[in-house]
């Protein structure tokens, strides 16, 4: 392997590495960790959704019943699930990067270098 | 450096289970391992993590894998994510997915109007166009790779292709790209010997075959000892 092949397959596993790191940032921003409460109010139970945006705690009505409850709080947990999958993978993606842009460098030196 | 085969594995087994892979060519460095399994030549130590597909006629009405190959590769952990300037489109890992690393595309012959990436109904997928992907399409064969039969281009034209599509490299990283090419091409000109790839670029005539011409010029001065040997 030439040392011209290293380069580009470096360069292109950086530019890979950022376009997936950009995608996650997105999709963490998009969907925040939600949490759900309940209040009484008056006897009744409510429930509501809990969660941050642009710096803020934000409480957002959910719903009243436990049956509503039950199945929607599957589909939260599952979310909440899927972006801390996806937390994980962000910080093994900036390492690899890191990892990556170092090796960069050492070849485009040699590559200088000959 | 970067160990994907039990992934590139994975996909190709997938593919092959909905009977997608009868409408596909495999090429770009991908090819390498198939070859490296069925002739005695040396596999590159890394290779880069897009995998590359061609379509032949994919306006044929025919042209069906159920279920579709889009479905299949979400089901395996890929998304489509498609590139805002390009309008191309491509499956990389989905975001959560730890174990899959590669990236897939799919390509095709440039009509006289389609030049865009657009998609194919029956496989449910986006190609983009490339120039002179009928040099691969027209020269095929199929290697067994790991048990399962994986259409490939003919090593010479594989190899005269690349040497070809080194100098239509563009950019700013256009000279490194070029030499990536080359650099590719080269394990299969050392295994057949040069002139079974000039006869290779010989059966096309007109502009591929100039671009052949130069890129071997190229190719000559880069690589001139080996060439002796």
């Amino acid at each position: 392997m030439v040392l011209e092949s290293n380069i580009v397959y470096l360069e292109e596993e950086i530019k890979n590495h950022q376009e997936r790191l950009q995608l996650m940032e997105r999709h963490l921003k998009e969907n925040p960790a939600i949490s759900v409460y309940k209040r009484k109010i008056h006897g009744n139970i409510y429930y509501y959704k809990k969660f941050w945006k642009n710096g803020k705690s934000v409480s957002k009505f959910f719903c009243r019943s436990e049956d509503e409850y039950r199945r929607g709080i599957k589909e939260i947990l599952s979310a909440n699930k899927k972006r801390h999958m996806i937390k994980k993978q962000l910080q093994e993606t900036r390492q690899t990067l890191k990892a990556l842009k170092k090796q960069l460098r050492i070849a485009k030196r040699a590559y200088k270098n000959v | 450096m970067f160990e994907f085969e039990k992934e590139f594995h994975a996909i190709i087994k997938s593919l092959h289970e909905i009977n997608a892979l009868r409408h596909l060519i495999l090429i770009g460095s991908w090819v390498l391992p198939i070859y490296s399994e069925n002739y005695r030549i040396p596999n590159l130590t890394f290779k880069t993590s897009d995998v590359d597909f061609t379509i032949i006629r994919p306006h044929d009405p025919s042209k069906k894998s159920t279920p579709s190959i889009h479905q299949k590769l979400i089901e395996i952990g890929y998304i489509p994510h498609r590139s805002p300037i390009t309008q191309s489109e491509k499956y990389i890992p989905a975001l959560e997915s730890a174990k899959n690393k590669l990236s897939i595309e799919f390509l095709s012959e440039p009509g006289r109007i389609v030049t865009a990436p657009f998609r194919v109904k029956g496989l449910d997928i986006i190609t983009t166009p490339l120039r002179y992907q009928r040099v691969l399409h027209e020269n095929t064969i199929i290697l067994i790779y790991k048990g399962i039969p994986v259409t490939v281009p003919k090593l010479p034209f594989w190899a005269c292709h690349k040497i070809a599509m080194s100098q239509l490299r563009s950019g700013e990283q256009a000279k490194l790209k070029m030499m990536k090419d080359l650099d590719g091409a080269r394990i299969i000109v050392n295994f057949l010997g040069y002139e079974e790839i000039i006869r290779a670029a010989q059966c096309y005539k007109g502009k591929f075959l100039r671009l052949f011409q130069k890129g071997w010029k190229v190719y000559q001065s880069r690589f001139a000892e080996q060439l002796t040997k």
